[in-house]
């Protein structure tokens, strides 16, 4: 085996992110985490997502644009988009 | 299709999915990320999957070839891989500097330029194909009996676009087992795709759009300073972005449970060009160290013969990067760099402080020659080094943010491996969360759009 977290892995010279030592998942849980990752950029991304919606044009694009503009609309009323931007208006990486 | 946008993130998803769900059926799997990694390729041009499936089944053919027939097949297989590389990324430089000026200097009419568009990672997946042919030859690999594993080492889409170059030695072993289910390193890999996040969109994508790129476009009204902090900038911007979008490709191979080996180590921290080049985008020096160097005779030669060789290898590292003059010469300042460092006997003599101090000035200086869009440009930003207090003025907020790019060179090398130890006692939901509300925070406190990776273009 050439992964080095697996327990049967030969050895590589060189540094490496990777070694015997790192902490692995069975894929279902790490599927459970990404998914919850994937919900999280969701929410703190829905006013993009809804941005992408306004400039598709393929198919089923009412549609889409219908889930987008009630996703972002439930974002809103929890409050998640006005916390990012008072965050980015202070913290932004810019000059 | 970029790494750090949604559409990746929902692509991504339904590829880890499918890639999990069809571990018990190798084959269908393995088809999957070939369709997978054909749909992430096409959304750049459709066309290039069949130039890339071309030289995967060139490469495949080759290999069966050199099964049966021995050695004398590798010539013409890489000379084919070569030509693909040589007609899209080489014919019109050729064409327009060479063939262009020698019809002038006898008056004939220019040859006419062929137009070609350069597909993104040609020049990655056909280091790979030769990278097949020579380790079959070699024998450190068997020939793939079938071509869909070659195809998929070349077009697998996390190093599809910018590397790193994985050796097929490496790689196709992985793909001939069957991935491990109950094994997936996730911690490092969700580390190693925030990091490079952070390194390219608040780090590269800043230096970018508010240091470097106004530098280079107008140099003759820079103060020394500025120009001075301009290559400063460029530096770590290179860095940040190409190591970033090395982190992020070695995270998604990881989650898939892949693995490609590290392609950057904090490569500033270097002391001698030699060190650099073991830090500095490893797979592209190991690359030409084991097919082009050590093929050309290597070290075991006189000193002179060395030097030749090490010359002639940085050369072409330089045109791989591009079909222009300036790439060219960014590879011989580093061929001369390295003989000279070697032919006196430099390494070491200078303290690890003033090694790496000399060491990084002298990738400075080259970068200026990688990052000129021409020869002007470059003779242009060293000649504002000179020019004084006149001209654009520095502010702290740049100074601040190319120091802190440069900074994370003088970070403890384990520390993701110490903040993934801390991390491992957490349950799945606790690291998916965290994670997710970390990505949240990068991407709203990141500049608006993501500039595309300089890489790509190469």
């Amino acid at each position: 085996m050439r992964q080095p977290w697996l327990p049967d892995a030969t050895h590589m010279r060189g540094a490496d992110d990777f070694s015997a030592k790192t902490a692995t998942l069975p894929a279902r849980r790490a599927g459970l985490a990404l998914a919850l990752i994937l919900l999280l950029l969701a929410m703190g991304r829905a006013p993009q997502i809804l941005d992408a919606a306004f400039g598709y044009e393929g198919p089923g694009s009412d549609t889409l644009l219908a889930v987008a503009e009630g996703w972002s609309g439930a974002m809103e009323a929890l409050g998640i988009p006005r916390v990012l931007a008072i965050l980015a208006e202070h913290l932004r990486f810019s000059e | 299709m970029l790494f750090p946008t949604g559409v990746f993130a929902l692509f991504f998803a339904l590829v880890f999915t499918l890639h999990w769900g069809l571990n018990r059926w190798p084959l269908a799997d393995r088809l999957w990320l070939l369709l997978a990694s054909a749909g992430f390729y096409a959304f750049w041009d459709a066309r290039l999957c069949l130039l890339l499936g071309g030289v995967g089944l060139w490469a495949w053919g080759m290999g069966r070839l050199l099964a049966v027939g021995g050695r004398r097949w590798l010539w013409p297989g890489v000379a084919g891989v070569l030509a693909v590389l040589g007609l899209f990324k080489y014919a019109d430089f050729f064409l327009a500097e060479i063939a262009g000026r020698f019809a002038l200097l006898f008056g004939w009419q220019p040859p006419e330029l062929l137009g070609l568009v350069l597909p993104v990672g040609i020049s990655f997946y056909c280091f790979q194909a030769i990278s097949y042919m020579v380790d079959v030859s070699r024998g450190d690999l068997k020939p793939e009996r079938g071509p869909l594993n070659v195809v998929l080492y070349l077009g697998f889409f996390p190093h599809l676009a910018a590397g790193p170059i994985v050796r097929a030695a490496h790689f196709l072993p992985q793909l001939q087992a069957r991935p491990d289910a109950s094994r997936v390193p996730f911690i490092m890999a969700c580390l190693l795709i925030l990091g490079g996040l952070v390194k390219k969109l608040w780090l590269a994508n800043t230096l970018a759009v508010e240091l470097v790129d106004p530098a280079f476009r107008d140099p003759a009204g820079l103060s020394g300073a500025r120009a001075a902090l301009a290559i400063y900038g460029y530096a770590a911007q290179i860095w940040c972005d190409f190591s970033a979008y090395s982190d992020m490709a070695i995270g998604v191979a990881a989650l898939l449970g892949y693995h490609f080996p590290r392609n950057f180590d904090q490569p500033y921290r270097a002391a001698s060009l030699r060190e650099f080049w073991r830090r500095w985008h490893i797979s592209l020096s190991f690359w030409f160290r084991d097919y082009v160097y050590k093929p050309l005779g290597g070290d075991r030669g006189g000193r002179w013969f060395t030097a030749r060789n090490a010359l002639l290898a940085m050369a072409l590292s330089g045109l791989w990067h591009g079909a222009a003059w300036n790439f060219l010469l960014w590879g011989v300042l580093h061929g001369l760099a390295l003989v000279l460092e070697r032919l006196l006997g430099l390494e070491g003599r200078f303290g690890r402080i003033g090694g790496v101090l000399i060491t990084f000035h002298i990738t400075c200086l080259g970068w200026v020659l990688f990052r000129a869009t021409d020869m002007d440009t470059a003779g242009a930003m060293l000649a504002a080094l000179g020019q004084g207090g006149e001209g654009e003025a520095v502010t702290l907020w740049l100074v601040a943010i190319t120091a802190a790019a440069l900074a994370l060179h003088v970070t403890p090398p384990h520390w993701p491996q110490r903040l993934e130890a801390a991390l491992r006692p957490l349950p799945a939901w606790a690291l998916g969360l965290g994670f997710g509300l970390a990505l949240v925070i990068v991407l709203t406190l990141g500049p608006a759009g993501v500039a595309p990776f300089i890489y790509f273009q190469f």
